[in-house]
C-alpha cells in the first residue's frame, strides 16, 4: 500500500539525508498511537506501507523521523 | 559479541566453500527445524544481537538458543550447509554490511572530494526526483548518487533496482546526468544486499549536496523485464 504524504512530511524529508538512492527508511507515528518502523518513502513522497499495516491515509500521519543507519 | 565454535564444526566448515569473503552462513538442522547463523572465519559465530535487523525478527529466540548451544558443543551428527551468497539474500538473510565484508556501505566511508570535473548518475523511478532541483540544477545534501563508470553498465530500470538494491520495484527508467561544477564532499562505498537485492553497484552520497548546474540533463531507459 502507498501513501501519498502531506507536503509538510514532503518538506520534512527533503531536509533529511537519503537512506539509499532515492529513498528513505523512516519510523512512522500514527494518530491511533502504532508506530510503524523501518517504513520506506520513495522520493520524498510517497510512504510504502507492507499490506498487513491496515488501512492508512496521509492524516493518520503524526510523526515522521528518520530510523538510524543501521550496523 | 560473538562466541568461538566448537573445534569439530570448524573443521567441519572448512571443508565447506565460503558465503563471502571470511564468513560463512550456515543452515544448522535443529529438532525445531532449520536456523541460520553467520560464522567468521570458520571460528566465531554470530551473537543474535549483531545480526542484521531481519535476520534477528524472523527468529524464534529459543531456536536461536538451541544454535548457539548446538555450535559450540562437539558437531556429531548435526546437519548443516553452507548457503550461497545469492540463497541467503533470497531467504533475506542478507541485508547488513556484516555479510558484506572489504565493501562497505558509502555510509561508513570517510569524506573526501570528489575528482575535479567528475561526473555521476542517479536513477529513480520518478520522473520528478525530488532531491534535485530541476530548476537550478542543484541537489540537496544527502542525496545518494553512483558513480558514472558504474551507472553506465545498467541498461534498464529493472538492473538499477537490483544493482542499487532499490525497495521501490518499479523501474528506475530516469537517469540523472549530474556533474558539480566544483569539487564536492562525497563519501564512497559499495551497495549492500538488501531490499531483496543484492545490491554490489557504486554509491556516493553528495554530503552537502551540490551546488546550482550539478544537473546536466536527464533521459529515460527500458524498464527491462
Amino acid at each position: 500500500m502507498r501513501v501519498t504524504l502531506d507536503s509538510q512530511w514532503m518538506d520534512k524529508l527533503r531536509r533529511l539525508p537519503e537512506s539509499g538512492m532515492g529513498y528513505q527508511r523512516v519510523r512512522v507515528k500514527l494518530r491511533d498511537g502504532r508506530v510503524l518502523d523501518d517504513a520506506v518513502v520513495l522520493n520524498a513522497q510517497v510512504l510504502q506501507l507492507a499490506d498487513d499495516v491496515g488501512a492508512v491515509v496521509a492524516q493518520d500521519i503524526v510523526d515522521l523521523e528518520l530510523e538510524p543507519v543501521k550496523r | 559479541m560473538s562466541y568461538e565454535i566448537d573445534k569439530t564444526w570448524s573443521a567441519a566448515l572448512l571443508d565447506q566453500p565460503e558465503t563471502g569473503m571470511g564468513y560463512q552462513i550456515v543452515e544448522v538442522q535443529i529438532p525445531q527445524g532449520a536456523e541460520h547463523v553467520v560464522v567468521l572465519n570458520a571460528q566465531r559465530a554470530m551473537e543474535v544481537q549483531e545480526s542484521p535487523r531481519r535476520f534477528r525478527e524472523g527468529a524464534n529466540q529459543a531456536r536461536k538458543m538451541r544454535v548457539d548451544l548446538a555450535l559450540k558443543s562437539k558437531r556429531e551428527d548435526t546437519p548443516f550447509r553452507v548457503l550461497e551468497l545469492r540463497e541467503a539474500v533470497t531467504k533475506g538473510l542478507v541485508e547488513t554490511r556484516a555479510y558484506a565484508a572489504g565493501k562497505e556501505p558509502a555510509s561508513e566511508a570517510t569524506p573526501v572530494q570528489s575528482g575535479a570535473g567528475e561526473e555521476f548518475l542517479r536513477f529513480s523511478a520518478f520522473k520528478d526526483d525530488a532531491r534535485i532541483d530541476h530548476a537550478d540544477g542543484s541537489v540537496l545534501p544527502g542525496t545518494y548518487v553512483t558513480t558514472q563508470t558504474d551507472g553506465l553498465r545498467v541498461k534498464t530500470g529493472k538492473e538499477a533496482v537490483e544493482r542499487y538494491a532499490l525497495p521501490n520495484p518499479d523501474p528506475a527508467v530516469h537517469r540523472f546526468w549530474l556533474k558539480p561544477p566544483r569539487q564536492v564532499q562525497v563519501r564512497r562505498g559499495t551497495v549492500q544486499p538488501a531490499n531483496g537485492h543484492q545490491g554490489s553497484g557504486d554509491e556516493v552520497i553528495f554530503d552537502n549536496g551540490a551546488p546550482a548546474g550539478t544537473k546536466q540533463k536527464q533521459d529515460e531507459i527500458p524498464p527491462g523485464e
